[in-house]
């Protein structure tokens, strides 16, 4: 088999960098967020998480390289943020959210196997 | 969830049915991004354990190996742990050969028909591990799912081995039969016009609805939606009402921040788990992404002026 990488696609191995970034030369307050072995499952639920951030001014991302898994996310904001300080927000929002929903549905697995 | 109104921006969830293998819920508070990557995450990218290679030594039936490899692949195992198990390919026992206890379960079936004919089923299949079984072995009520059918004197002796996979390497790993979820449809009854109709107009227009969720409640003989949660967007409610020269009876209108998803399995996942692991992996990603360094502090010296003449010159 002649597949590198066929399963473990999100984890790197030790010492290398999950998500680099690199600030605009040009464009104050923008940059671009590089995360390897990632894909567009969750380059777009980063990109619309990042959108809801009223300092944002843009967000848009693309799957630079297909065959690595790489995702590139590209952000502009107001000069009352940052990138990086966006991308921490949105990350640490759909932490929050998805923890929330997971106790919800814990919470109501419980309901449904008491009610059977 | 009830009495959790603190942050309106968290999201919601509201299981509606739940069954083995079915669940139906409903996502508030989110976006369609979220829902489709949830539903990308249960159908392709929660491990479960297939068959991946057989080894036949003996096989004198009426079908050909390649089919009875295809035919066991296809055969759902149960997957709850398959955190206890390496992928084959980064095995560190037995170097990625995929052989070993440590990626493997090894399914073995020997059979030998020695009557007329003889039905084999995934019942007739004996695992090396007793976690890891065909979804329907346990299960009394079933006679198990066919893999083939003996005659007299054929016989069958085979090594299944299975291991763990990501439904996006192939499809023998998908633990979903079906996923769907639709934003749900908001309705409103004009209800001042729904009484100017007869109580035969009201039938005829709830009669006219594909779905049987809208009712005539037979106390106040008024036209009811039972169940909202049900309804699947039928644009031939608007057209009847039109029809009968009532437009604007009823609206209809598509809520993008809530979700209601349909999860059936094949079997290797029960939907409650499987919907839980799609959360965890989720989360696991979000994680992994997380922390950047800061080491961009807003610059100062970039006042509004020069910013917006940066800006125009974007494209
Ligand atoms: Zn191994």
């Amino acid at each position: 088999m002649n597949a590198p990488d066929r399963y473990e696609r999100f984890v790197l191995p030790e010492g290398t960098k999950k998500v680099s970034y690199e600030k605009d030369t040009r464009l104050s307050e923008t940059g671009r967020f590089t995360l390897e072995k990632e894909d567009h499952t969750l380059g777009n639920v980063l990109r619309m998480q990042v959108h809801r951030d009223p300092n944002v001014l843009f967000a848009g991302y693309k799957v630079s390289h297909p065959l690595q898994n790489k995702v590139e996310l590209r952000i502009q904001t107001t000069i009352q943020s940052s990138p990086v300080q966006a991308y921490n927000q949105a990350i640490n929002d759909l932490d929050k959210e998805l923890d929330h929903m997971k106790n919800a549905f814990e919470a109501e697995m419980a309901r449904f196997t008491k009610d059977q | 969830m009830e009495g959790d109104s603190s942050d309106p921006h968290m999201p919601r969830g509201r299981i509606l049915k739940t069954r083995d293998r079915f669940m139906k819920f409903e996502l508030q508070g989110t976006t369609i991004n979220f829902a489709q990557a949830l539903s990308r995450i249960m159908t392709a990218e929660v491990p479960t354990i297939a068959v991946d290679y057989v080894v036949i030594e003996e096989n004198t039936s009426n079908f050909s190996d390649s089919f009875l490899a295809g035919r066991l692949r296809d055969i759902p195992l149960t997957s709850r742990r398959t955190t206890s198990l390496c992928y084959s390919s980064d095995c560190p026992n037995c170097n990625g050969k995929g052989h070993c206890p440590l990626c493997s379960v090894k399914l073995r079936l020997n059979v030998k028909c020695k009557g007329k004919s003889l039905h084999v089923t995934s019942k007739d299949l004996s695992s090396s591990d007793p976690a890891v079984v065909p979804f329907d072995f346990q299960d009394t009520a079933s006679r198990g799912t066919e893999i083939l059918k003996l005659r007299r004197g054929q016989e069958v002796d085979l090594t299944a081995i299975a291991r763990k996979g990501l439904g996006k390497d192939d499809s023998k790993w998908v633990p979903t039969k079906v996923v769907t979820y639709f934003a749900l449809a908001k309705v409103r009854i004009n209800e001042e016009m729904m009484e100017t109709l007869t109580l035969e107009q009201k039938k005829e227009w709830v009669d006219s609805c594909h779905s049987p969720e809208f009712e005539i409640d037979p106390c106040t003989q008024k036209v009811v939606l039972s169940h909202p949660e049900e309804y699947v967007d039928d644009e031939e409610v608007i057209r009847k009402a039109e029809a009968m020269g009532k437009p604007g009876l009823v609206e209809l209108y598509r809520r993008n921040d809530t979700f209601v998803f349909t999860v059936k399995t094949k079997g290797s996942l029960k939907a409650s788990d499987l919907v839980m692991k799609a959360m965890d992996i989720l989360k696991q990603r979000l994680r992994l992404a997380n922390p950047v360094e800061d080491n961009d502090t807003p610059d100062q010296s970039a006042g509004s002026a020069s910013h917006t003449q940066d800006f125009d010159e974007v494209d």
